[in-house]
C-alpha cells in the first residue's frame, strides 16, 4: 500500500507538504488544496516520526482556518471599562494604526523601565525565538509570564533533567526498555512529546513485552492498558519514589555501584555542611580511597577502592560519601510509611521495586555502532502529573536518583535527553562539557539555570528568591498587584500576549482579573478573541498556520529540520507573528544593533558565518528562516528546498544519543542545588527579606536530596476531594474546545466534559451519574455534570484540560469544566526549587438544588 | 483473489478517535454522521479494573444482511468483499438500516448535507466536497474506502492511526498482514451469532 496514488478530479488540486500546529509537536503533515482552499490534511508519509500518522487533533486542523469566529483585522478597544462581563466595544483598525499604538507605550516603557514590559510569549515551536524579543527588549519578565512554564507544563522535569544528565526532555529508549514505569504523563497513550510517534513504538515495545506500570490517581489511557495501575494519592508520587530509593538502598541492596563509583558523585565526600571536601592544593574534591585508607582527588589514577559507604576525617574534618549520605537520609522511607501517605499497598511499593530493579540488568552491557555501554533496560517517566505540585521538583529529584541508582540514564534501555541544544534550529547536537570538579556541565539554550540574586529584585515571578526556577510566572498576577510588598520597586505597565490564554490557563481568576485590569496595555496576538481579550486593548490578528511559514525540529533523536508552509494565501488582514514582533521592534527601536532582536536572533538560532542576521538590517521571518535553512545545511538547502522535500531528518548516531554526559559525572547529590540554596540563605538573610517583607521563603528545600514534603493541599481544610486535570489525544494542548469537528467526536466521550468521581465515593455522598453538581473551592464555584467511574482514587475528581470557557467563541462556550480557577496562586502553593505551581485544587461537590 | 478485510488490534488500540476524524474528513460526512466510531468499556471493579478501546465500522460482511434487505438492489457486494451502495439506486426505505444488526447504516438527509460545522450557510470548501460524493435521501455506510483502496491506499482510518491498531489487507492471502493476525491471535468477528460473516476482526 502506499499514499502516493493521487484521486482525479476535474479540480486544480495539490498536496502542501508542512507541519502541524494543532499543538507543539510539530508532525510532518501534506494539505490538500482544491481551487486555493485547503480541503483536508493527512500525515507526511516522508516524516520519518510520524510515518504519516497522524492524531486527530492534526487531521481536524481545516477547521481552524475556516473557523468564522477567527479575527479579520485587527482590533483596539473603545470602551475604557475592563471586566469579565463587559463589552470592549471593539473598533476595526489597520495595522499601521494598531501598531504604533504599541510601539508608543512600548517606547515609553523602555526610556522609564524596561521591567514593565511584561511578556507571555507562547508560539510553541517558537517561543524560544520570541525569548529574544524580550531580552532585546531587555524586560526581566520576557516569556511565560502569567502562564509559566510553572503552571502550564512541567519545570521540574525541565530543570532536574537538565541538571542530572542534560535532559530537557526525557525518552525512553524504546527499542531496548523492557520495564517502564509512568507517574503520571500519559506517554505514548494520550499526550507528553512527539505523542503520534511514540504511541506507535510504545505499542510495539509491548508487543515485544515491555511491561508498563502506571502510578495516576485516575484510570489514565496509559493506566487502563497498563500491565498494572497504581492509584496513588495526588501529589505524593514523592513518597513511593522515596520508598523505591529506601528499598534499593536498604532493603534490597540492588544498585550499580560500579558505575555509582565512577560515573557519579557517589563516592565525592561532603562535609558537615554537606559540600565537597576539597583539596586544599588542586581545589579537586576528594574520594575516600579504601585501598590506601586515605582520602584522593576524585580523578586520582592511583584510586583503588573509592568508597561509598561509611564515615571518615580529613584533616580532622568528618565526612561521608554522597552516596552514604543519601543512604542515611532515606532510612525512614520504609514501604509501609510511604503506604500511609500515598495509598499504594507496601506489597505493592516492595514487589514493583523489586521487579524494576531485577529488570535492570545491572552488570550487563551492550554493543551498539562498535561501541560498549551499559545495558539497562528499566525506566521511570514522569512529566506535569507528577511535578506541577509544591514538592513537585523532589519527586523529580527522587526519580532522577532511583533512575541513577541503577545506572539508566542516558544509557541503551534507560532514559535518554531530549537536549536543550541548537538542533532544534538546524544545528548539530551538543555533547555535554566535564567541569573541574569531573560534575557534568549542564547547558540550556535560552534556559535560566540560575538567576543572580538582585535586590530589589527585577522579576516579578520572583526568580530571584527561587533561583533555580526557570520561571514561575504563575506568580507574576499575583506580584503586579503589589510589587512592592515583595520588594520590587516598579509597577509593571504593559502585557504582550502571543498564542496564550493567561485568564483560562493560569489559577484564582479574581486575582488574574485584577492584575489584568490594572495594566496599561494589554496586547494579544491571537486567531480568535477569548477570554484575556475581554480585558485587551489591542487585539492583532495572526496567520493560522496553513498560512505561514516555519522551521522547526522537535524531535528528541533526528538531526535536520523540517518546514512549516502556507498551504494557502491568508484569509483574513492577519499576519505572521514573527513579523508582528519584528515590527513593533523596529517601531520602538529595539531591532537593531548589537542587543537588538537581530543580533539576538542570530545567537537564538545559531546563525553563524556568511549565514547572519545583519544587524542593522530588516529582515520578515521568511528571510530568516531562509538564512536559517542555509546555515544549518552550510548553503546547501534553502527555505525552498525545504517546501519540496518537507524536511531532511536523519538519526542521530548512537554517539549523540547515548551518553551525551561522556565521562563526566552525574549528581547522586545535587550538589549545585545545595550551594546554590546556601547562597540564597546567604542573601536573604544579608537583605532581611522575610523582616522586610515577611516572605517565608523556605531554604531547605535546597537540601541536594529527595525528602518527603507534604503539600499544601493535604492539610485537612475541610474539602471533600482533591481536583485534577488531565489530558486527551483530542482536548489536550490547543485551543481545541473551539474546533466544531473535534467537539463533535468529544461530545460522545463518557467523561471528557464531565467531572468524574470514584462511583464507591459518590454512591457513598448520595450523588449518582449524570447529577448536575456544583464543584466549589476556595476560589471559584461551578456548575458541572457529575460522571462516575471505577478507574480513579477515591478522594480524587478529575476533569480534562482544554474545557470551561466562557467567552469568545461559541463552539467553546459552556462546554466542560475548567480546574484553573479553583488553583491557588499564591507562595504557599508554589514550588520555588525548580519552579512548579501546587496545580491540584480543593473541591467540594454537591448537588445543584432543583430549579438552580 | 482479493478479500479485502480489517483486524482491529484491541491490545494497541488508545481510543484516540484520529481514526474518526481521518473518516470524516476523508469522506466529507456531515454532523453526526460516522462510518467509523470508537466504544470505550471499563472491565472491573476499584482498584482492579483495566480499560478497553473498541472501533467499529461496516464489517463488510459475507452474508450481508443489509444486502439481503435492501428491495432496490443499491446495496451490492464486490468480488473483492467490499460491501457498497450505489446511490443512484438507492431509495432511502432505511431496510438496511433495519437489517444492520451492528448499527453502521446512516441516513443522508439533505438537511444534513447542506449542514455546517461553522453555522447555517457557512459551509466551508471541504464541506463543499460533500455535494460530489453523497446524495440526499439515501442510506450509506462505510466502504473500506473503496476510491482510495482502488487506486492502491489504505482506508484513511488505517493510514492515521498512530497505533497501527487498525491492520488493513487481502484474506486470500495466508501471508497478509490480516490474515497472520487472525491465525495467530485467534482473530474474532464481531457478533458470530449473526451468522454475518464479517471482513472485521478483533484480536486482543
Amino acid at each position: 500500500m502506499t499514499n502516493d496514488a493521487e484521486l482525479r478530479t476535474e479540480h486544480e488540486e495539490s498536496w502542501i507538504k508542512s507541519h502541524c500546529q494543532q499543538c507543539f509537536n510539530a508532525c510532518g503533515i501534506e494539505v490538500q488544496v482544491r481551487d486555493g482552499q485547503p480541503i483536508k490534511i493527512r500525515g507526511d508519509v516522508d516524516d520519518p516520526n510520524t510515518k504519516g500518522h497522524l492524531c486527530a487533533r492534526g487531521l481536524s486542523g481545516v477547521a481552524k482556518y475556516y473557523d468564522p469566529h477567527r479575527l479579520r483585522t485587527p482590533l483596539i478597544r473603545s470602551n475604557p471599562e475592563k471586566g469579565r462581563d463587559v463589552d470592549p466595544a471593539w473598533r476595526e483598525a489597520d495595522w499601521d494604526e494598531a501598531l504604533e499604538l504599541i510601539a508608543d507605550k512600548l517606547r515609553q516603557i523602555r526610556r522609564e523601565n524596561p521591567n514593565k514590559l511584561i511578556c507571555s510569549l507562547w508560539p510553541f515551536e517558537k517561543y524560544v525565538q520570541s525569548f529574544a524579543w524580550g531580552a532585546a527588549f531587555g524586560t526581566a519578565n520576557g516569556g511565560f509570564s502569567f502562564s509559566g512554564v510553572s503552571n502550564q507544563c512541567a519545570n521540574p522535569n525541565h530543570f532536574i533533567g537538565m541538571v542530572t544528565h542534560g535532559a530537557l526532555l526525557e525518552f525512553p529508549d524504546l527499542d531496548h526498555c523492557n520495564y517502564l514505569i509512568l507517574l503520571g504523563s500519559e506517554y505514548g497513550h494520550a499526550a507528553y512529546q512527539s505523542s503520534v510517534r511514540i504511541s506507535r513504538e510504545l505499542a510495539e515495545a509491548r508487543e515485544r513485552g515491555l511491561r508498563l506500570v502506571v502510578a495516576d490517581p485516575r484510570l489514565s489511557v496509559a493506566a487502563g492498558k497498563a500491565d498494572e495501575w497504581l492509584p496513588v494519592k495526588p501529589a505524593t508520587d514523592l513518597a513511593l519514589l522515596l520508598a523505591m530509593i529506601h528499598l534499593l538502598l536498604h532493603d534490597y541492596g540492588i544498585y550499580d555501584a560500579e558505575w555509582l563509583k565512577s560515573g557519579t558523585n557517589a563516592p565525592y565526600l561532603l562535609g558537615p555542611e554537606r559540600h565537597f571536601v576539597t583539596d586544599p592544593g588542586s581545589g579537586k574534591p576528594l574520594i575516600w580511597d579504601l585501598s590506601a585508607g586515605m582520602a584522593k582527588p576524585f580523578d586520582d589514577p592511583s584510586i583503588g577502592e573509592p568508597a561509598l559507604e561509611g564515615g571518615y576525617h580529613v584533616d580532622g574534618v568528618p565526612c561521608l560519601p554522597a552516596f552514604q549520605y543519601l543512604k542515611d537520609e532515606t532510612a525512614s522511607y520504609t514501604p509501609d510509611w510511604a503506604a500511609a501517605v500515598c495509598d499504594i499497598p507496601a506489597d505493592t511499593i516492595r514487589r514493583i521495586t523489586r521487579e524494576f530493579a531485577e529488570a535492570a540488568c545491572i552488570g550487563q552491557s551492550i554493543t551498539i555502532d562498535g561501541r560498549v555501554y551499559p545495558y539497562r533496560p528499566v525506566a521511570l517517566l514522569s512529566y506535569r502529573g507528577l511535578q506541577a505540585h509544591t514538592n513537585g521538583t523532589l519527586a523529580m529529584m527522587a526519580q532522577e536518583t532511583v533512575m541513577m541508582l541503577v545506572g539508566a540514564l542516558g544509557v541503551p534501555g534507560g532514559l535518554l535527553p531530549k537536549s536543550m541544544d541548537g538542533r532544534r534550529f538546524g544545528g548539530p547536537p551538543n555533547m555535554l562539557a566535564k567541569g573541574p570538579d569531573g560534575m557534568i556541565q549542564p547547558q540550556a539554550t535560552g534556559w535560566h539555570l540560575h538567576t543572580p540574586f538582585r535586590y530589589p529584585p527585577k522579576s516579578l515571578d520572583l526568580r530571584e528568591y527561587g533561583p533555580l526556577a526557570c520561571d514561575m510566572g504563575h506568580l507574576v498576577p499575583l506580584t503586579s498587584l503589589e510589587p512592592a510588598k515583595y520588594g520590587i520597586d516598579y509597577e509593571p505597565e504593559a502585557l504582550v500576549i502571543y498564542h496564550s490564554n493567561p485568564f483560562t490557563n493560569c489559577g484564582d481568576r479574581g486575582i488574574v482579573e485584577q492584575a489584568l485590569k490594572k495594566l496599561d496595555l494589554v496586547v494579544s496576538i491571537n486567531i480568535y478573541l477569548d477570554e484575556t481579550t475581554r480585558f485587551a486593548d489591542v487585539v492583532l490578528p495572526e496567520h493560522t498556520y496553513l498560512e505561514r511559514h516555519n522551521l522547526i525540529n522537535w524531535s528528541h533523536d533526528m538531526q535536520g529540520l523540517q518546514v512549516g508552509q502556507p498551504a494557502v494565501a491568508p484569509r483574513h488582514r492577519s499576519m505572521e507573528g514573527m513579523d508582528i514582533l519584528i515590527e513593533l521592534a523596529e517601531r520602538a527601536g529595539f531591532l537593531f544593533g548589537e542587543d537588538g532582536f537581530n543580533a539576538g536572533l542570530n545567537r537564538t538560532l545559531g546563525l553563524h558565518g556568511q549565514f547572519q542576521l545583519h544587524p542593522d538590517r530588516k529582515y520578515s521571518y521568511d528571510e530568516i528562516l531562509d538564512i536559517q535553512a542555509n546555515c544549518h545545511s552550510e548553503g546547501e538547502r534553502d527555505l525552498a528546498w525545504y517546501q519540496t522535500h518537507g524536511n531532511d531528518f536523519r538519526p542521530l548516531p548512537a554517539a549523540h544519543k547515548y551518553r551525551i554526559y561522556g565521562d563526566a559525572r552525574l549528581p547522586l547529590f545535587y550538589n549545585t542545588i545545595r550551594e546554590a540554596g546556601d547562597e540564597l540563605k546567604r542573601h536573604l538573610s544579608e537583605h532581611r527579606i522575610a523582616e522586610r517583607h515577611g516572605l517565608d521563603i523556605n531554604t531547605e528545600i535546597y537540601k541536594g536530596l529527595p525528602f518527603w514534603l507534604a503539600s499544601p493541599v493535604h492539610a485537612d481544610d475541610g474539602f471533600d476531594f482533591y481536583l485534577i486535570s488531565y489530558k486527551s489525544y483530542m482536548t489536550t494542548y490547543a485551543d481545541t474546545a473551539t474546533n466544531p469537528i473535534l467537539m463533535e467526536v468529544a461530545k460522545r466521550d463518557p467523561a471528557l466534559m464531565k467531572v468524574v468521581i470514584n462511583a464507591a465515593a459518590a454512591r457513598a455522598r448520595g450523588l449518582a451519574d449524570g447529577d448536575a453538581v456544583w464543584v466549589e473551592s476556595r476560589f471559584a464555584k461551578a456548575k458541572g455534570v457529575l460522571g462516575l467511574t471505577e478507574g480513579i482514587h477515591p478522594r480524587t475528581a478529575a476533569v480534562s484540560g482544554g474545557f470551561g470557557r466562557w467567552s469568545g467563541h461559541p463552539v467553546a462556550h459552556g462546554k466542560g469544566l475548567s480546574q484553573n480557577p479553583h488553583l491557588a496562586i499564591d507562595l504557599e502553593h508554589t514550588g520555588m526549587l525548580g519552579g512548579s505551581m501546587e496545580t491540584t485544587a480543593k473541591i467540594n461537590i454537591y448537588p445543584v438544588e432543583p430549579g438552580a | 483473489m482479493t478479500t479485502w478485510a480489517m483486524v482491529f488490534d484491541l491490545k494497541r488500540c488508545i481510543g484516540c478517535n484520529a481514526c474518526v476524524v481521518a473518516c470524516k474528513m476523508e469522506n466529507a460526512l456531515p454532523e453526526d454522521v460516522f462510518f467509523t466510531r470508537t466504544f470505550v468499556i471499563e472491565v472491573g471493579a476499584f482498584p482492579e479494573v483495566r480499560r478497553v478501546y473498541i472501533p467499529t465500522l461496516c464489517n463488510q460482511c459475507q452474508d450481508a444482511p443489509c444486502e439481503t434487505a435492501c428491495p432496490s438492489g443499491a446495496t451490492e457486494s464486490r468480488a473483492d468483499g467490499i460491501v457498497m451502495v450505489d446511490q443512484d439506486k438507492c431509495i432511502g426505505c432505511s431496510a438496511c438500516a433495519v437489517a444492520c444488526p451492528y448499527d453502521n447504516r446512516s441516513q443522508l438527509t439533505q438537511e444534513a448535507l447542506d449542514g455546517s460545522y461553522f453555522g447555517p450557510g457557512q459551509q466551508a470548501a471541504f464541506e463543499l466536497t460533500r455535494g460530489e460524493r453523497w446524495q440526499a435521501g439515501t442510506v450509506t455506510k462505510c466502504d473500506f474506502c473503496s476510491r482510495r483502496v482502488d487506486a492502491g491506499q489504505e482506508p484513511a482510518c488505517v493510514a492515521s492511526c498512530p497505533t497501527d491498531a487498525r491492520i488493513f489487507g487481502d484474506r486470500d492471502d495466508p501471508d497478509s498482514a490480516p490474515s497472520r493476525l487472525i491465525r495467530q491471535r485467534n482473530g474474532r468477528p464481531p457478533m458470530p451469532e449473526k451468522n454475518t460473516r464479517p471482513n472485521v476482526f478483533y484480536v486482543d
